[in-house]
């Protein structure tokens, strides 16, 4: 079928690659235009998720969105074009092999820029189910010792305990005095299953399948009236979260391999008669 | 010593180190180069442990001077060749540049996040550094290329592809190590409301592309070479705007 060999062609097509990364490059640098200023328009996308931002910002203002859709297509197309032309150069690598070839430092770097993009269809592939599917209960207030559950699901938290972290160095003045850090034990529990975890900044809580991130917590400063305390967290369940960091870790897996076999490979080259 | 005349001392040297280096007097260039590379990064380690254990904000506009003064001083083309006066003297109009903006443009007066206490932001942000430097380094490199003819272009790009690589991969630890710390403190890989995501990731397509195209071999060296000068054009845009306060004129002391 001529129509399907065409389509065929085109897709496995690099001329086609980089159209699409410099279509790409073109609206990223848009889109840092369209978010100098605006930042707080696309801020809700990290607490609702792409879908249901892009149903409600996104198609309210779509002058100030317009370059999110196109990035989402571009970066379709451009994981069809990797996936394809990958699986294309790797049928072609393994049809034509021999295994004198398999230590040749040439077949291996071609397999290290091979595995750097596949990694990257892993990677968006992760995003794709991140941002698509996963379950997000946003600003939820603790306080100390009240059991509370997370919706739909048998799993449950408490705060038990907050110890608060001073800013300790006197080198910036507005942060003295200030907490910097507040490491929140949390006792959750679902079923018979129970664990103990310290939940600070940068530091999330992993229990179930749901993971607990901290925003903000109370008291801010020293000293003064006894402030209330509690701590601000975000509970998400994220299925494509390990797809995503597969990717990242087969990327450098990929490009140390390429970096280190390159020079080599281009010194063979170079030492031929 | 205030770091703002710090600042002003560093512009003049770098200032004196290029008028030495157009009056060929390569030993004054080097004391004066070394001089204001000494005193930048002395700046950026200031800023640095000023904001520790958080994460210096607009730092990417002093750190990449540093980064290209410390190439300026290290001989990493071939001695002697044309290429490397066209390099050495691109690079210092370009370091000339950075300082300029950050005297004039100063954007210092941001207080660091305490949600930056993370290992993985200080690797994003020296990352950043390290491949911008790179990459505009090969941009300038790829600007001799374009400036000279030669039949040995091939033989010629062998360095320029090194900083290339070099660059794309600390451009991409950058990237892995935000998006790390982006999750951790998030709960996302990508925090979509910050613009410096958008250049970092504009920056990673555009060279992702240049490599497709050197490795396909479509186009001509000198078309490689003028795509890697606006892929370095691209970094030094992407890094001075976001970086870029107010305009405001140097205060002299007294």
């Amino acid at each position: 079928m001529p129509i399907f060999r065409a389509l065929y062609h085109f897709l496995t097509s690099i001329r086609l690659s980089v159209v699409l990364l410099l279509l790409l490059t073109a609206d990223l640098c848009f889109g840092y235009i369209c978010l100098h200023g605006n930042s707080s328009f696309f801020n809700p996308m990290n607490e609702t998720g792409i879908v249901q931002w892009l149903m409600t910002y996104g198609v309210n203002r779509p002058a100030t969105s317009a370059w999110f859709f196109i990035l989402l297509f571009l970066l379709f197309c451009l994981i069809i074009n990797t996936l394809v032309c990958t699986f294309d150069k790797l049928y072609k690598l393994f049809t034509t092999f021999r295994a004198r070839y398999a230590n040749s430092k040439n077949f291996q770097l071609t397999l290290a820029i091979h595995l750097m993009h596949l990694a990257i269809v892993l990677l968006f592939v992760g995003y794709l189910i991140s941002y698509t599917t996963s379950t997000i209960h946003h600003s939820i207030t603790v306080v100390p010792d009240i059991e509370m559950n997370i919706p739909d699901s048998t799993v449950s938290f408490k705060l038990t305990k907050m110890e608060m972290q001073p800013y300790t160095q006197n080198r910036m003045k507005s942060f003295v005095g200030r907490y910097i850090d507040a490491q929140t034990h949390l006792l959750l529990r679902n079923g018979e299953k129970e664990k103990q975890a310290i939940l600070s900044m940068n530091n999330p809580v992993f229990f179930q399948g749901y993971s607990f991130f901290l925003q903000r917590f109370n008291p801010r400063k020293k000293g003064g009236m006894v402030a209330s305390q509690y701590v601000v967290i975000d509970i998400r369940r994220d299925h494509g979260i390990k797809l995503t960091f597969a990717g990242m870790a087969a990327f450098i897996l990929g490009l140390i391999a390429y970096i280190l076999l390159y020079g080599q490979v281009r010194n063979h080259k170079g030492n031929r008669p | 010593m205030s770091l703002v005349l710090v600042l002003q001392c560093v512009f003049i040297a770098y200032l004196s180190g290029t008028l030495f280096t157009r009056c060929h007097l390569h030993r004054c260039a080097i004391v004066f180069m070394l001089t204001g590379c000494g005193g930048n990064f002395f700046i950026f380690y200031s800023r640095y442990t000023e904001a520790v254990p958080m994460m210096p904000m607009h730092l990417g506009i002093i750190g990449i001077p540093a980064v290209l003064a410390f190439l300026w001083l290290i001989p990493l083309l071939p001695k002697n060749s044309r290429d490397k006066g066209i390099v050495n003297g691109l690079l210092q109009i370009v370091i000339l540049f950075f300082i300029a903006i950050a005297m004039l443009f100063p954007k210092d007066f941001y207080l660091p996040f305490i949600r930056s206490i993370s290992i993985w932001s200080h690797l994003f942000l020296l990352f950043e550094i390290a491949a911008k430097g790179a990459l505009i380094y090969a941009g300038i490199v790829a600007f001799s290329l374009l400036t000279t003819k030669t039949t040995q272009n091939n033989r010629r790009t062998s360095p320029l592809m090194r900083f290339i690589l070099w660059g794309y991969g600390f451009l991409t630890l950058a990237m892995f190590s935000g998006e790390t710390w982006s999750y951790l403190g998030w709960g996302t890989p990508v925090v979509w409301h910050n613009p410096a995501i958008t250049t970092i990731l504009a920056i990673w397509f555009y060279w992702t592309c240049l490599l497709h195209l050197h490795y396909i071999g479509y186009w001509s060296v000198r078309r490689r070479a003028a795509f890697t000068v606006l892929g370095g054009l691209l970094v030094i845009a992407l890094t001075i705007h976001p970086d870029m306060g107010p305009f405001r004129l140097p205060q002299f002391p007294g």
